[in-house]
């Protein structure tokens, strides 16, 4: 718990632009990222944002599509949030949370109801139209909670996403054609595809105090700000993928436009740091084998 | 007893013909059926009935009641949302059978309802009673599109009616991006078909966002344009 | 499937007697007062201590000792299958029970009245015996936090395959096997047991010949999560600088 003194000094940082931990508004915590770190996904990774540590692990199976969308493979998302966190998520506490942000991950990625608009190729999951699609099962689960915990989540589903390895499908008719076709799964890595994730974005979070934005606050900071957040999900090419508004104060267009010019600024730096990170290590694993 | 198969109606390929709608509407208007009313629901402090062409939203205000122990005390008022959808709502029926569709629809029901509570917190002023809740209870009576923006409109109303004190009413409108087009007040089968939406609440008079709600791909100039749209076309509305 | 070759190697390749790699860590957790991560082979287990701190709620005040309040979860994605398991599940409350007494009987709960101590275990990645190394990831972070205990607790599973004794068993192993197995953990220093749960028809005589190799592997384990603390406390008293007596 923050004292309001603690609160007013954390808020009157921001509103100067040079922060408890030395930042300025727009500057993020270092940011660590490490891939394929649970070894029983399909493709995996993990986030810290300074003390902030989040895990996503993507799964697939083979299912059946949804009666709207037949030609379409599925992806869900959940997001855990581990009482080890944070004293805060015992119990029930974190079960709202933790919705929340599934769902919003979930409209940053796919984009609206139908899911066309999204940034992932949802047909290339299709294994037989009308009958076998993939799931994609996208699992988060918040390991330490230090603020920005959508952020981090978003920007391990990315990686988690481009390490994503799923593998090849064999059909084969069955004798019968009434019958449906058997499906066998290919368990060599080498014949295993990867989905494109270049086009995910990431999530900023972005708060102001007396009209100073500020990005990546940490857990007292987001406890101190008494203005709305703001989650902008910005893809690599600057592009605004989502927009939610999170707190209860209203918020003036005006600011909602200069945070936006900011996150869109921000963004695609974000990408191309999460990129570099990507590569560099798919890159030495490669070479490992 | 036989059940009868019902098989519900293609959805229609072109939303768009020589610039109007399938309802024959232009790209940036509402839909003509809107019907407005209060008191529908006796037992509540207030209600509304909203109805937007085939979206029909019925919303009923309880309390100001005590808050329970349970649920911790808060020194300002608490709003407590809850969305539900009848049974009969949607083209599917709503399973009642199938737990991994049950469960679904209750996430999203929750979604809902969290962003209903989103949108109307700021205007609502909490402090004038303190320590206690008053529950929004929203009911989709049949859901033609757009269904949070209309929501959300019924709920300002009801509370409203409710004599619950708030800065200002709370009217909102979504906007759907179908390939270049914004529509605005999508009806599902242009929600079916678009490549992203926006949802945007706000108190008029004030001229302040309460919420807003962004998801598929947009440039900037499309999301300028987007809530231009709708916060100008909002004005009328409240 | 034979879990065991003819040359008497396991499908992992280890011997009937050998633990797999094993790894752990305290301090790993900024937010919680104590925490640790434990892992054997594939299992990892991450726990947080909480407290000891003022009692929350009605019933936990006035008491004499401290409340220990146990929390236990399995990561969706821990397993090969996705499975989300709720917090009401069968399997779940199982293994909560289990840590909650054994921690009681660890904790010297008497010197804290009046408080609540909070122990929580997330599964990362399972792979077999996670009990036991639920157990050990929670007694290094309740020892992380600081907080008194008897003695060093350490816990292992064995099992008996094709009448063959075998000490910590992996997923694999745990369910192709038909023979018995035993979770135990004990007091490292003061050679007493305090959780001893057998699974499966167990010959009488047997008992006694998997007692003896828990009682290895909780040495074993014991021994290195002992250099594991005593490495954290070197680190935390050069920290602090030179003392002065």
């Amino acid at each position: 718990m923050t004292s309001k003194g603690q609160r007013r000094y954390a808020a009157q940082g921001i509103a100067l632009g040079c922060r408890a931990d030395g930042r300025a508004g727009k500057d993020y915590r270092p940011l660590q990222l490490e891939l394929a770190v649970v070894p029983q996904a399909n493709g995996s990774a993990r986030c810290l944002i300074g003390a902030s540590e989040v895990l996503v692990a993507v799964k697939v199976e083979v299912n059946v599509p949804e009666e709207d969308f037949p030609d379409q493979g599925v992806v869900h998302f959940s997001v855990e949030c581990s009482p080890c966190a944070s004293a805060a998520f015992q119990g029930r506490g974190a079960l709202d949370l933790g919705a929340d942000m599934a769902g919003n991950l979930r409209r940053s990625v796919l984009g609206g109801s139908a899911s066309m608009g999204g940034s992932l190729d949802l047909k290339a999951l299709c294994i037989i139209s009308g009958s076998r699609c993939w799931h994609v099962h996208v699992d988060g689960l918040v390991i330490n909670a230090d603020g920005s915990l959508l952020d981090a989540l978003s920007i391990a589903t990315r990686a988690a996403l481009t390490d994503l390895q799923i593998p090849r499908v064999d059909i084969s008719p069955s004798d019968d054609p009434e019958d449906e076709p058997e499906i066998e799964l290919d368990d060599d890595p080498e014949h295993a595809a990867s989905l494109d994730a270049s086009r995910i974005p990431v999530v900023v979070t972005l708060a102001e105090a007396e009209g100073r934005p500020a990005v990546d606050l940490t857990a007292d900071e987001e406890a101190s700000c008494p203005g709305p957040r703001v989650h902008v999900a910005v893809n690599g090419r600057g592009c605004i993928c989502g927009l939610h508004k999170q707190g209860n104060a209203p918020l003036q267009l005006e600011a909602l436009q200069e945070m936006l010019a900011l996150a869109q600024q921000l963004g695609p730096r974000l990408c191309k740091a999460v990129n570099a990170q990507c590569t560099a290590q798919l890159h030495g694993r490669r070479q490992h084998a | 007893m036989q059940s009868v198969p019902f098989h519900a109606a293609e959805r229609p390929l072109e939303l768009l013909s020589n610039g109007t709608r399938l309802d024959g509407r232009s790209l940036e208007e509402f839909r003509r059926g809107i019907f407005l009313s209060t008191r529908s629901v006796s037992q509540a402090s207030g209600s509304s009935y909203v109805e937007f062409d085939n979206t029909k939203v019925i919303v009923a205000i309880y309390g100001p009641r005590e808050g329970g122990h349970s649920e911790g005390l808060y020194e300002q008022g608490r709003l407590q949302c809850d969305v539900s959808f009848a049974a009969f709502a949607s083209r599917q029926r709503k399973q009642t059978g199938d737990r991994a569709k049950m469960s679904k629809q209750n996430a999203y029901e929750k979604e809902l309802a969290s962003q209903l509570c989103t949108a109307l917190t700021p205007a609502v002023q909490l402090a004038s009673f303190p320590k206690s809740v008053v529950d929004v209870c929203c009911v989709v009576l049949e859901s033609g599109g757009s269904d949070l923006a209309v929501a959300t409109c019924a709920a300002a109303l009801a509370l409203a009616d409710a004599g619950i004190e708030m800065l200002d009413l709370v009217a909102a409108c979504s906007v759907s991006r179908v390939g270049d087009q914004l529509l605005l007040d999508p009806t599902t089968d242009e929600a079916h078909r678009e490549g992203g939406n926006l949802m945007l609440a706000m108190m008029p008079t004030a001229n302040l966002v309460t919420s807003i709600m962004l998801a598929g791909e947009h440039t900037s100039a499309q999301a300028t344009e987007g809530y231009r749209l709708s916060s100008y076309l909002l004005q009328p509305l409240a | 499937m034979e879990l065991l070759s003819p040359e008497g190697l396991r499908q992992d390749g280890r011997r009937p007697r050998e633990l797999r790699n094993l790894q752990s860590a305290v301090d790993t957790l900024g937010n919680a007062d104590g925490s640790a991560t434990f892992e054997l082979g594939n299992t990892k287990v991450m726990a947080a201590v909480f407290g000891p701190r003022a009692a929350q709620g009605k019933s936990s005040g006035g008491r004499r000792d401290a409340d220990i309040r146990c929390e236990f979860a399995i990561a969706a994605f821990s397993q090969s299958e996705r499975k989300q398991l709720s917090k009401r599940d069968r399997r779940i409350l199982e293994v909560r029970s289990m840590l909650k007494e054994a921690l009681k009987a660890n904790v010297l709960a008497e010197l804290m009245p009046g408080t609540t101590i909070d122990v929580y275990v997330q599964v990362l990645a399972a792979d077999g015996s996670i009990g036991a190394a639920s157990l050990n990831a929670a007694f290094l972070a309740v020892a992380d936090a600081g907080i008194p205990v008897k003695d060093l607790m350490a816990a292992c599973v064995v099992g008996l395959v094709q009448d063959t004794p075998i000490l910590d068993l992996n997923q694999m192993e745990e369910q192709m096997s038909r023979g018995p197995s035993l979770m135990m953990a004990m007091h490292v220093g003061l050679k007493k047991i305090v959780v001893f749960q057998a699974d499966g028809r167990m010959p009488v005589e047997g008992v006694e010949t998997l007692a003896e190799l828990a009682e290895g592997g909780c040495q074993a384990v014991g021994k290195a999560m002992r250099s594991v603390l005593l490495d954290n406390t070197r680190k935390l008293a050069l920290a602090r600088g030179p003392v002065r007596l």
